[in-house]
């Protein structure tokens, strides 16, 4: 280095050792200043980088799981995928019905036979239970048909009776008045003599013999018209 | 204070280290950024934002010893002069062009200090900025280039260049005076 730039340098350091800032405080003021507004504004951008980090880390990892999910979807997806591509190959190996004509030669006017299944439904009972129910019925009707030809023959048989009482009490009245006409006249029903003695009270008394005019049943000798119009 | 506490408190935060670090650096630096800027005004707003620059970087700086803490400050001073004036130069650059056939290669011996400063700041910005980063301040060419985004050639002509002009004037104030 010449002595100009030597001499230079020196005037120039020898400037700033004396050199004193005017306004220096204002300077200084200003600084802290800003310096202060800059940390509130660091600390704001602080908190903000760890909320943003945090939102950063919540979103990588939601990603990754996203992304496991959808591995694992496409994985069944292929899974899937070749089951019916299998089942479409299979389909494809099936054989398939066809229809191809068939050159049958029949000789004219000769009847054929074939056996023809036909279902049909025969009427018949099949099961057991039915059969039961049948069988049951049929006797029902027979029994009540029974018991209709019992009550009609009992009618036949009342009316029957009653037509015998009232010949019994018309010869009865006819023997009342031949016993006015031919009294103590000995009465002969064959050749031999029957002696007629005194005329007693039939003892015997059985249910069979009693007449009953009317119908209505009564209590013993209470009241009972049939006693009163056959007792004398 | 000592100089390594005071910047290890300054750069924790300190309000009261960081007042003292100012204090005790500020009048200097301001003589390095007039130097640099434009006006005063300017050499004023350099000066807060590479305080602010250093409050910032403070913490990561590795302290070996007060010079080369006192470098690094310029430095921070410095590029922070040219940076708004960085397009401006490298324009002057390109356009400055001296007859230096007219000049003879005259060194000043002795001269007033204040006459010189008055000198150099005399000298056109171009060749003012490139002269004072390397003879008053001691930055290499590559350096210089790299700061000013010139190329070493360039920085290398115009600080002769400068020197050259500088000469010149000093004849012409003072008279040839030697060798």
């Amino acid at each position: 280095m010449g002595n100009l730039e030597h001499n230079i340098k020196e005037a120039f350091a020898a400037q700033d050792a004396n050199s004193k800032m005017a306004n220096k405080e204002e300077l200084w003021s200003r600084l802290a200043t800003t310096m202060h507004q800059r940390k509130g504004v660091a600390a704001f951008w602080r908190v903000a980088a760890v909320f943003l980090g945090l939102l950063l880390g919540a979103g990588v990892f939601a990603g990754i799981g996203n992304r496991a999910k959808q591995q694992a979807s496409i994985e069944s997806l292929t899974i899937e995928r070749q089951r019916l591509l299998t089942a479409v190959d299979s389909l494809k190996l099936l054989q398939l019905a066809e229809k191809e004509p068939v050159v049958q030669v029949v000789e004219k006017e000769r009847i054929v036979y074939q056996e023809k299944i036909v279902c049909k439904n025969t009427g018949k009972p099949n099961t057991g239970w039915e059969q039961k129910y049948l069988a049951l019925s049929d006797s029902i009707h027979q029994y009540s048909k029974t018991e209709d030809n019992f009550r009609q023959e009992i009618e036949n048989l009342k009316k029957q009776l009653a037509e015998s009482e009232q010949q019994v009490l018309a010869l009865e009245k006819q023997l009342a008045k031949d016993e006015g006409g031919q009294q103590s006249a000995p009465f002969e029903l064959k050749s031999e003599r029957i002696q007629l003695d005194i005329q007693k009270k039939p003892t015997v008394k059985t249910p069979e013999m009693e007449m009953k005019v009317f119908q209505k049943s009564f209590i013993e000798n209470r009241n009972n018209l049939n006693k009163n119009i056959f007792n004398k | 204070m000592k100089v390594q506490k005071l910047i290890h408190n300054s750069a924790k935060g300190d309000q009261r280290a960081q007042k003292q670090f100012f204090d005790r650096y500020a009048d200097q630096l301001f003589a390095v950024a007039k130097r640099y800027a434009v006006s005063h005004e300017l050499a004023e707003e350099a000066l807060f934002q590479a305080f602010l620059k250093i409050f910032e970087k403070l913490p990561e700086f590795e302290f070996i010893n007060e010079t080369a803490f006192y470098g690094w400050l310029k430095r921070i001073v410095i590029n922070q002069c040219l940076m708004s004036r960085r397009k401006e130069l490298n324009t002057l650059y390109k356009l400055e062009t001296i007859d230096e056939e007219r000049y003879d290669t005259l060194f000043y011996e002795e001269s007033n200090h204040e006459a010189l400063i008055e000198l150099v700041n005399e000298l056109p910005d171009g060749y003012r900025t490139v002269f004072l980063m390397n003879a008053v301040d001691g930055y290499a060419h590559k350096e210089i280039a790299s700061m000013l985004g010139i190329t070493e050639n360039t920085s290398r002509s115009q600080f002769f260049k400068a020197r050259k002009l500088l000469q010149k004037k000093i004849n012409k104030e003072y008279g040839q005076s030697g060798t």
